[in-house]
């Protein structure tokens, strides 16, 4: 079969202007980039009310269920299958025709029940994306509601033809904890656009909305939740200022632990030396990371850790912690520097040796830039997809599993 | 004319009254000429005859639910897996799809749509009549059995409170929806023969 003649059904709860976390630009990127390539798209997703239904753009046709919520619901599983059933609803009065797709590609357990009876009614292949996993994002599982999402990934892990997962930690985690067998996944890492350097920018204005002139800016941006491992950075940043006080950290995002770790700068008394912005928009977030010294992710979980590659875009040299896909981006003394996880005196010492080493913080900042344009496009992304689709094609056509009707 | 039957529960599988009442039914079916095609949740997957009903087992995949909302949610994957196999074995040949009860309808109402077959559902009983409708799972149960009833040609019963409660519901149904009270086999099917009419000169 051509590529040109290829049709998906991507399945997926969020696509932009719904926006719940980095899913949402996965698949848009994604499934723009897989159209220009010839491929034919409808994603199957949720709005909600005022966003256009059905839009078609180009092969790429997006359909939208706005009104997802029909009746009460218990807690947020009993959701997750209601709206499965309202976007297949959906699907159906769009008058598509289901037969026309070769396959079905699923991001993550939230889209499961419609992607398993989708597989099933229209006897196509399935194809899963994972971004994480709930034991991942528990660090175990302790109740019966994360035992029923571990479950329902398992059987949408079971019942998928191939499983692409973002790195090869995801990959382990899922051969352990889902029993997947290794022939059945493909590592396609995450795709980045890379920050926009040529656009002017007014450096000094910008910058001083976060910090005063002599100040080295110390950034960080992610979620503020326990494994994103702000709390580290804090004492970190209490070691590093003992030791010199030229640093101001900016800890950009929104979470559950946001005042949590504002009032543990205050108990540290470091409080003048850490900004908060909370949420920033792409267009100031793009300008806080060329307005940046260094950028700092020690988390505890990372699937994957797009950030990373959003700062090594900016030419920023990087500092990780040495876990999940943070270990496979970065290269310690090529592209960033690794420290263990969890360990804020190693985290101090690197921050420390980036400001005390200038020229080989750029040198490092530079190599990643370079890594970042040569791996993690969105471009090489699609094509490595459309390999996984082509390789899926050619089994499927292979085997006597057909629709009968 | 043949007919899918999707019930929770079918006897060895018995968890209260339903399983003698499909069993009842299906097998007068059988005798007035009808062709039964029957699936219920089990332990084991497998076919077995229980004289000329032709019953598909499945089994549930995920083993752990929080209340009967959750199950009969993750159950119904496992019944349209099921049904999507039976309906590819018979090339498509399924005249009507007859869930039993809202445990099953969901599945009914899934591959109803994805097959193109009329949907009819039996109730025996309805969630106002079972529950309050003021804690969340009851207020959820009803909120399906809403949905997927409006989904159906016809509405069956075969006892009088459930018909006064089903009328009562009606305002909330969808307008092709039929609500009867059937008393046997050959009630049913009367329905199917004309749940088969409708469907033909169907607008929807």
């Amino acid at each position: 079969m051509e590529v040109e003649e290829t049709k998906v059904l991507m399945v997926s709860w969020e696509y932009p202007p719904r926006i719940v976390g980095g899913l949402s630009r996965h698949v848009h990127h994604l499934s723009m980039e897989l159209e220009k390539k010839g491929v034919e798209i409808t994603i199957l997703t949720l709005g909600f009310p005022g966003v256009e239904e059905e839009v078609k753009r180009g092969k790429l046709m997006i359909i939208r269920e706005n009104e997802e919520i029909a009746f009460p619901n218990p807690e947020f599983i009993s959701y997750v299958y209601q709206f499965n059933l309202h976007m297949f609803r959906k699907l159906v009065e769009k008058r598509v025709d289901l037969r026309d797709y070769d396959i079905i590609h699923a991001h993550d357990w939230l889209v499961a029940p419609l992607a398993i009876e989708l597989k099933h009614m229209l006897r196509k292949p399935l194809i899963t994306t994972f971004h994480s996993t709930e034991y991942g994002r528990r660090r175990g599982i302790h109740t019966d509601f994360q035992r029923h999402i571990h479950e329902l990934e398992w059987y949408l892990a079971y019942e998928s033809w191939k499983v692409i997962v973002c790195s090869w930690y995801m990959r382990n985690e899922l051969l352990t904890t889902l029993s997947l067998p290794a022939d059945k996944i493909y590592v396609i890492p995450n795709g980045v656009h890379p920050i926009d350097l040529s656009k002017p920018l007014d450096y000094w204005r910008v910058r001083r909305r976060y910090a005063l002139d002599w100040e080295k800016i110390v950034l960080f941006v992610g979620r503020m939740a326990y494994e994103k491992g702000v709390h580290v950075l804090l004492n970190a940043a209490r070691i590093l200022l003992s030791r010199r006080w030229d640093v101001k950290f900016l800890i950009v995002g929104e979470g559950p632990m946001r005042s949590y770790l504002i009032n543990m700068s205050r108990q540290y008394g470091i409080y003048n030396k850490v900004y908060f912005p909370g949420f920033v928009d792409d267009n100031e977030l793009s300008e806080i990371y060329r307005i940046s010294d260094i950028a700092v992710f020690p988390s505890l979980y990372e699937p994957f850790g797009i950030v990373v590659l959003e700062a090594m875009s900016a030419k920023l040299p990087v500092i990780v912690s040495d876990v999940g896909g943070f270990s496979e981006i970065v290269q310690s003394g090529v592209n960033g520097i690794k420290v263990p996880p969890g360990d804020p005196v190693s985290l101090a010492n690197a921050i420390d040796y980036f400001l005390n080493n200038r020229e080989e913080a750029r040198r490092l900042g530079e190599r990643g830039y370079r890594d970042v344009l040569e791996k993690y496009t969105w471009s090489k992304i699609a094509e490595k997809t459309l390999e996984v689709y082509e390789n899926t094609i050619r089994e499927y056509e292979r085997t006597g599993w057909k629709s009968m009707i | 004319m043949r007919v899918l039957h999707v019930t929770y529960e079918y006897p060895p599988y018995i968890v209260g009254e339903v399983s003698y009442k499909v069993r009842k039914l299906v097998k007068e079916l059988t005798k007035i000429g009808v062709d039964i095609v029957l699936i219920h949740p089990s332990d084991i997957e497998g076919v077995w005859y229980d004289g000329r009903v032709e019953i598909w087992t499945v089994t549930k995949s995920l083993k752990t639910d929080l209340h009967i909302v959750t199950l009969s949610w993750s159950l119904s994957m496992d019944l349209v897996r099921k049904i999507s196999e039976v309906v590819n074995h018979y090339r498509g040949a399924i005249d009507i799809i007859h869930c039993h009860e809202w445990i099953s309808a969901i599945s009914g109402v899934l591959t109803s749509l994805a097959f193109n077959k009329p949907l009819v559902i039996s109730v025996y009983s309805v969630e106002r009549m079972r529950g309050d409708l003021v804690n969340l799972i009851s207020m959820s149960i009803n909120g399906i059995e809403k949905l997927c009833f409006s989904h159906a040609l016809y509405l069956l019963t075969d006892n009088d409170t459930t018909y006064s409660n089903l009328m009562n519901m009606r305002e909330a149904l969808s307008k092709r929806t039929r609500i009867n009270l059937v008393k046997n086999a050959k009630d049913v099917l009367k329905i199917y023969r004309r749940t088969l009419w409708r469907w033909k000169r169907r607008k929807y």
